[in-house]
């Protein structure tokens, strides 16, 4: 019996050893950790024999969105209930006609993490955004009274995780939150410009405020007929520097 | 049923994590765009510019575009899943002169997903800059600030905007004083200019004969055939102390007296203090400063105003490098406010309640754990 159980913690622990080496190296492939290893760091010394050493600073436009997708899954507004609204800052329910009621969003999931946004190269961007897809809220949700929306918040006020380097600790986009879709805004096929424009650049590559959350938001009328048929939309953000 | 021993749980309960661990990876979309930077681009017929780019953080197929102007002339090439080339190759021929935009873009290709997923795209801009076929310039003009009676250089900066080799380039410079009558000219060597190149000329100026003053420098560069115009100030200073602007208005009681005041000699001032006087009566005696060639500063003390209300002549002095000024100044004397009736002042307590709050906390907490320590202790004790 003991003989048994020594077995069974012996196979366990293999188990769990497996499971944290396949961890590891799943983490660090998403992480891009290998590449960083094998050619971002370009100050290896070329030889030995001579003592010499090169170092290659390049130039990096890179974005990195730390939340890939959002769902919201699959469910019904309650019949007795005008709207359901769903955000993905974690708002799960409607506010219309009062207060928030949790009840009218039966079976939808409630998401609370935004498209985290980061710039992750060496030079300062703007950031922009085009849609692929069902892109309107007539397109995503069906006709009636729907909203397809989304808003930009600095990271340094949502504290989303997980950031690259660090949470930001300072207002991003010029430094000041002077991203350009601070509210409410109707999400569209064609998009715009988040942050600066096709001549500015002011998401700076800083740690400490690099980084922004774009949360989506839904709200579904209860007169709206579900059809069934899964939409999808699917977001491009586009980071611009100079060349 | 068998129940799990101390080290099964601790097992179990270990793998359970690392799933829920390996389940809570974030969905991470990362797009990298490496290779050195080429804007702005001066056109130059002939050229051929290759550039090479890493493309990094994804493991999606990806698809590099171009977009913009002079796409006749720049194509990819070498084109990996994660490298290739940028070639431009300008023509044999000149353009018409401009600036040119044109971008490069390497964007993930969507999968199909159903739900809100995001892609990521980056892009580079970069700038043309083509001059002109003709003889064409830049230019610009600097002096320095000096102090009496030196040399102040004043020089032109001269930038070739054109695919033309110009044979002299050279300047005349006229300053001007205060009230825009010409005081002094000058004339710079003559030099030639390659085209695309830059060249600076120079020429200086005796302040010897002009009062300490800020004046103005204007300069036509001649090249070629051609000229254009430049401008530019400069101060010519001595061993002085400028008052720039002081406390004027005053409550009775005590108030802080604050003077601007600037060093207008390009060497520096030490021991520079200030006294201000109304009636003959000294109010303040500042402590002193050092101030750097040029620099401005702020003498700053606490005045006693005892005086009725109303507006007194005075001046301050003026104390560096063991000279004095006397500067006249006129004090405006406010009425004294009324206290509002009833109105409470609540000062901010200085005793530091929140730390003592804190650290008590923590003393309570730790008699707590020390007290269950020694009960656990007592009780493994009796068991034995």
């Amino acid at each position: 019996m003991a003989l048994s159980s020594n077995r069974t913690i012996m196979g366990l622990l293999f188990l769990a050893f497996t499971l944290s080496i396949l961890t590891t190296v799943v983490t660090l492939s998403k992480f891009d950790a290998w590449t960083l290893l094998e050619e971002k760091v370009t100050g290896a010394a070329s030889t030995s024999a001579s003592g010499e050493s090169n170092l290659t600073i390049v130039a990096s436009t890179s974005i990195t969105n730390n939340v890939g997708s959002i769902n919201f899954g699959t469910g019904y507004v309650n019949a007795s209930c005008v709207s359901c609204m769903l955000d993905s800052n974690g708002s799960f329910g409607t506010n219309s006609p009062g207060s928030y009621n949790f009840s009218c969003c039966v079976n939808f999931t409630n998401v609370t993490s935004g498209f985290l946004l980061e710039n992750t190269g060496n030079l300062n961007i703007s950031v922009n955004y085009s849609c692929l897809g069902s892109c309107t809220a007539a397109d995503f949700i069906g006709a009636g009274t729907n909203l397809f929306q989304f808003i930009t918040a600095p990271n340094s006020l949502e504290s989303q995780s997980p950031e690259t380097g660090q949470i930001d600790t300072a207002l991003s986009c010029f430094q000041n939150n002077s991203w350009n879709t601070t509210t409410y805004t109707s999400v569209s096929t064609a998009g715009q410009y988040l942050c600066g424009n096709s001549t500015v650049y002011p998401l700076d590559f800083d740690n400490t405020r690099d980084a922004a959350v774009v949360h989506i938001r839904v709200n579904i009328s209860s007169s709206t007929i579900g059809t069934g048929t899964r939409k999808n939309a699917t977001f491009t953000f586009g980071a611009l520097s100079s060349g | 049923m068998t129940r799990l021993n101390q080290w099964e749980k601790v097992i179990w309960s270990s793998i359970f994590g690392i799933v829920v661990l390996v389940l809570l990876i974030p969905d991470i979309h990362a797009l990298s765009l490496t290779g050195e930077l080429l804007s702005p681009i001066i056109y130059e017929k002939g050229k051929v510019i290759r550039n090479h780019y890493l493309i990094e953080g994804t493991d999606r197929e990806t698809n590099v575009s171009l977009s913009g102007d002079l796409l006749e002339y720049i194509s990819i090439e070498n084109l990996n899943h994660d490298s290739f080339d940028l070639v431009i190759q300008f023509p044999q021929v000149y353009i018409t002169p401009g600036i040119y935009w044109f971008g490069l873009t390497v964007r993930e290709l969507p999968v199909a997903e159903e739900g809100m997923s995001s892609l990521v795209s980056v892009s580079r801009k970069f700038k043309v800059e083509v001059y002109s076929d003709e003889k064409a310039v830049d230019v610009s003009l600097s002096a320095q600030d000096v102090n009496q009676g030196t040399i102040v250089p004043l020089t032109m900066t001269v930038t070739s905007r054109g695919y033309k080799d110009i044979n002299q380039i050279w300047g005349e410079i006229s300053i001007l004083d205060q009230t825009g009558k010409q005081i002094g000219w000058v004339k710079t060597p003559t030099k030639p200019l390659p085209a695309l190149a830059a060249e600076t000329i120079t020429a200086e100026f005796n302040t010897s004969t002009i009062p300490a003053a800020e004046y103005r420098a204007f300069g036509i560069l001649h090249y070629d055939d051609k000229d254009k115009k430049a401008n530019t100030t400069f101060r010519v200073g001595n061993v002085d102390l400028i008052l720039l602007n002081y406390t004027s208005v005053v409550e009775p009681g005590f108030n802080t007296f604050t003077m601007q005041i600037m060093n207008n000699w390009g060497n520096e001032l030490n021991d520079v203090f200030g006294k201000v006087f109304v009636h003959d009566a000294e109010l303040l005696h500042t402590p002193s400063i050092d101030l750097e060639p040029w620099q401005k500063g702020i003498l700053q003390g606490i005045i006693k105003i005892e005086l009725e209300p109303g507006v007194y002549n005075g001046s301050i002095n003026l104390f560096f490098e063991g000279e004095q000024k006397e500067v006249p100044i006129q004090l405006s004397v406010l009425a004294p406010l009324l206290p509002l009736v009833g109105q409470a002042t609540a000062q901010p307590s200085s005793f530091p309640y929140g730390w003592v709050i804190g650290l008590g906390a923590v003393i309570i907490l730790l008699i707590i754990v020390i007290i269950i320590l020694t009960r656990k202790n007592k009780s493994n004790n009796h068991e034995l």
